[in-house]
């Protein structure tokens, strides 16, 4: 039940491409605070290709949300630039949707399912008929189609954040940038959530970015896993995950090689907390 | 670099009052209309009836009333809240009662009490002090209410006095409700101070602002309406001050359980 | 399920009361003037509702209440939306707020008065200006305590103007609103009556300032407890119009949020 398929859509996403999906080049962020200031991120590179999955791996509060919330566009960095297809960043660009940690928050509670789902598309103008039928469908796409007509709080946890990535999928982004989207939920249901976005990705061909402190969750879904640590955080390794598809909860993190990966990144971060005391 | 953010910081809030003021004065500078007698008039006069005339006593009167009937207010209000916040039964009992009466719009009965006992200082007290004892009340049994039990369970497997208990246990804990209550109390305590002086008086703010309209003083009539609104921030500030204090145990460790 | 022993115990309190105001009346220590009989205040409520001018009086202190307080809900909600989405904006008018909020609206009266004179107007005039102040702030409040996640949310998703003011700034700032209005419907009903019982501005008010003058203490006692029952009503009525609208909202769920 937890293996995902493979689907044909992959191969062209497998073809090195010519601009990344999405770019972060010598990324710097500086928080002030009147005559404090605090450099949380700094000369920052991360590459994300078409169709790749990559995950942003580092112990808490080491800058993760904020290097996503600049990746978002939701942050302009101090200093750097992110690029998406190519294009500097600005504003929060078309091509990327957010899927936030807090879903219970980023849900509007006087909506139902369906209008939280099409909100967007109300916000490009789209017509009543049309942003419904698309919220429908997409709803169906996360096994939720009979859910529409729930309001948040009538849905559980992991049901709740299906929505939100419903939503994101209505919105018809190319990137899909996702901070630690299973963290409050529970073990079973966290699988099946990583299971659907990797099959979502496979099969709408999108590319997934996904900050976590959970190194197997990292490890399991990526195609590469980005590891931050410092402070201020910069990379400290990029590390390809070359582990066959479809990856299966059982079978992949039984494999050896899975076992080597999470030894290598943990040693990573474990060497940089004990070298910064 | 502070003292200029400060410095801005001030201006950003004061900058459209202040203008508003300078209008007010210009704008009505020349003004002969009967009912908008130029602002300078109004300070000139207000300033003269507080140096030599009675506006000075007569906000020492209001003032007085107000203390006096919020004070016998907050005793009994939460005196009777401890006890009814405490029993259940009890609350049940007189619950649809409590309901009523203060439904009541509380100037309602300042005809009656005032009427009844007459014009002097002890008739506003009371006025001002039944309306004020309601929203104390309710609070106080809504705070009580929602105790811990695990309070209740430790003073009693400690075997402290009944006396300990509600002195160190219930009301501090009851405070953070209890404090929102004396805030409403006091803002409906300045409205029935009011009421009571125009309605029947002779002295307070209320009376100066009734009897000069009569007497067609117009810049009186605008002079003690000021000065009452004035007092009235004034009062609010000082109490938002008084609450940042008597709460900051409270405040801080709710902020510490966000945090986690 | 109906309680009988809830229901008991309030009846023993009820008619404990009635006796305690019975023995006080008979007694005379606190004078006919201040406490009537019961049994004619009871008898002067039950002849009430055949009088026309009862009706007339409790239909005028409603209409200005309600009426002050629909024109200070149309002003004050985009206003203190405004206000509260505008951290410059916030700024300069806060001092203002904070002021005219404490302000014993009903000193102002015998200034109304000279300009309008003891009409219906001047009290109209009164009740918004009161009821405007919380509905104001409470709105400002509202317009301030947005989540930052859905902040970010509205940002990434490019949501904003109309769309962003009517699905997310409107009802986000609905609970806050709401706490704003029932204040306000208890002011400015304080506030109708409060006109009526110092001016000669009908309604029921005035119906007690007069029947105080004629020394009428049943009369007034009786008003009183028609002005509770209005005001209980009012309270009821608006309260479930607030479990209507915010039928979403934790409070109203029986959460805690």
């Amino acid at each position: 039940m937890n293996t995902v398929t493979k689907s044909l859509t992959r191969t062209a996403a497998d073809a090195t491409p010519a601009t990344p999906a999405l770019e972060a080049r010598e990324v710097e962020v500086t928080y002030r605070a009147g005559a404090f200031a605090k450099t949380v991120l700094k000369g920052l590179n991360v590459t994300v290709n078409p169709g790749e999955f990559v995950c942003i791996v580092g112990p808490s509060g080491v800058g993760k949300t904020t290097l996503l919330r600049c990746l978002s566009g939701l942050l302009r960095p101090t200093a750097g630039e992110v690029r998406v297809v190519g294009r500097t960043v600005v504003a929060p660009p078309e091509e990327i949707a957010v899927v936030f940690q807090d879903y219970s928050r980023s849900l509007l509670p006087w909506m139902n399912a369906l209008k939280n789902v099409a909100l967007p598309l109300k916000g490009r103008g789209v017509s009543k008929a049309k942003r419904e039928a698309k919220a429908r469908e997409v709803l169906a796409t996360v096994g939720l189609s009979d859910a529409a007509e729930k309001y948040p709080w009538q849905l559980s946890g992991g049901m709740q954040q299906r929505v939100a990535i419903a939503r994101a999928l209505a919105y018809d982004a190319r990137i899909l940038v996702m901070d630690e989207p299973f963290a409050s939920v529970d073990a079973q249901t966290r699988f099946e959530l990583e299971d659907l976005v990797l099959e979502l990705r496979d099969r709408l061909g999108i590319c997934v970015v996904l900050v976590t402190h959970d190194i197997d969750e990292a490890v399991y879904l990526s195609d590469r896993v980005v590891v931050l640590a410092n402070s201020p955080a910069s990379v400290i390794d990029t590390v390809e995950i070359d582990l066959p598809f479809p990856r299966d909860q059982i079978a992949t993190k039984s494999l050896h090689e899975f076992a080597e990966f999470r030894g290598r990144i943990l040693g990573e971060i474990l060497h940089s907390r004990a070298q910064e005391k | 670099m502070k003292l200029t953010n400060r410095f801005l910081g001030i201006l950003a809030e004061a900058w459209l009052p202040v203008a508003l003021i300078v209008l007010w004065w210009l704008a009505s500078a020349g003004s002969t209309s009967l009912y908008f007698p130029p602002l300078a008039e109004i300070v000139s006069v207000g300033v003269r009836d507080i140096t030599e005339g009675p506006l000075l006593s007569y906000a020492a009167f209001s003032l007085t009333n107000l203390a006096a009937g919020l004070a016998i207010a907050i005793v009994v209000g939460v005196v009777a809240g401890v006890i009814l916040g405490s029993s259940q039964r009890l609350r049940d009992a007189v619950n649809p009662y409590l309901q009523f009466i203060r439904s009541v719009p509380q100037v309602a009965l300042v005809p009656l009490i005032i009427g009844a006992l007459g014009i002097g200082a002890l008739p506003k007290i009371w006025s001002i002090s039944f309306a004020c004892v309601w929203p104390v009340l309710l609070n106080t049994i809504d705070g009580v209410k929602g105790i811990d039990t695990a309070l209740t369970d430790f003073s009693k497997s400690y075997r402290l006095s009944k006396r300990t208990h509600v002195l160190d246990m219930v009301l501090p804990a009851a405070l953070p409700q209890i404090v929102p209550g004396v805030r409403t109390a006091l803002a409906i305590g300045v409205i029935v101070m009011v009421v009571s002086e125009i309605y029947g008086a002779d002295s307070g703010l209320g009376y100066y602002i009734l009897q000069s309209g009569r007497n067609f003083a117009v810049a009186e009539t605008w002079a003690g309406t000021i000065l009452v609104g004035l007092l009235g921030y004034l009062l609010s500030r000082l109490f938002e001050i008084f609450e940042h204090f008597a709460l900051r145990w409270h405040r801080e460790s709710s902020a510490q359980a966000r945090r986690g | 399920m109906f309680d009988n022993r809830k229901f008991i115990s309030q009846v023993l309190v009820g008619a404990g009361l009635l006796a305690l105001w019975q023995l006080a009346a008979m007694s005379g220590t606190m004078g006919r003037d201040l406490l009537p009989l019961p049994l004619d205040v009871f008898s002067r409520l039950i002849e009430l509702p055949f009088e026309a001018r009862f009706w007339s009086a409790l239909q005028l202190t409603l209409a200005s209440a309600f009426l002050g307080l629909c024109i200070a809900a149309v002003i004050g909600i985009p206003l203190g939306l405004i206000i509260g989405a505008n951290p410059r904006v916030y700024r300069a008018t806060r001092f203002l707020v904070d002021l005219f909020r404490s302000w014993p609206i009903i000193a102002l009266m015998p200034v109304l008065v000279l300009l309008f004179g003891a009409s219906f107007k001047m009290k109209l005039i009164m009740v918004v200006l009161a009821a405007l102040w919380p509905i104001l702030v409470q709105s400002i409040y509202g317009a301030r305590r947005v989540e930052p996640t859905i902040e970010d949310m509205t940002l990434s998703y490019g949501i904003g103007g109309r769309v962003k003011f009517f699905e997310v700034a409107l009802p986000n700032a609905l609970p806050f609103i709401m706490t704003g209005l029932r204040i306000s419907t208890a002011l400015s009903v304080l506030l109708s009556i409060g006109v009526e019982v110092l001016s000669s501005v009908p309604g029921i008010g005035y119906e007690i300032a007069i029947a105080r003058i004629d020394g009428a203490s049943a009369e007034v006692i009786a008003y009183v407890i028609v002005s509770g029952f209005l005001g209980l009503t009012l309270n009821q009525a608006f309260a479930a119009i607030e479990r209507y609208v915010l039928a979403w909202h934790p409070s109203v769920r029986g959460e805690t949020a």
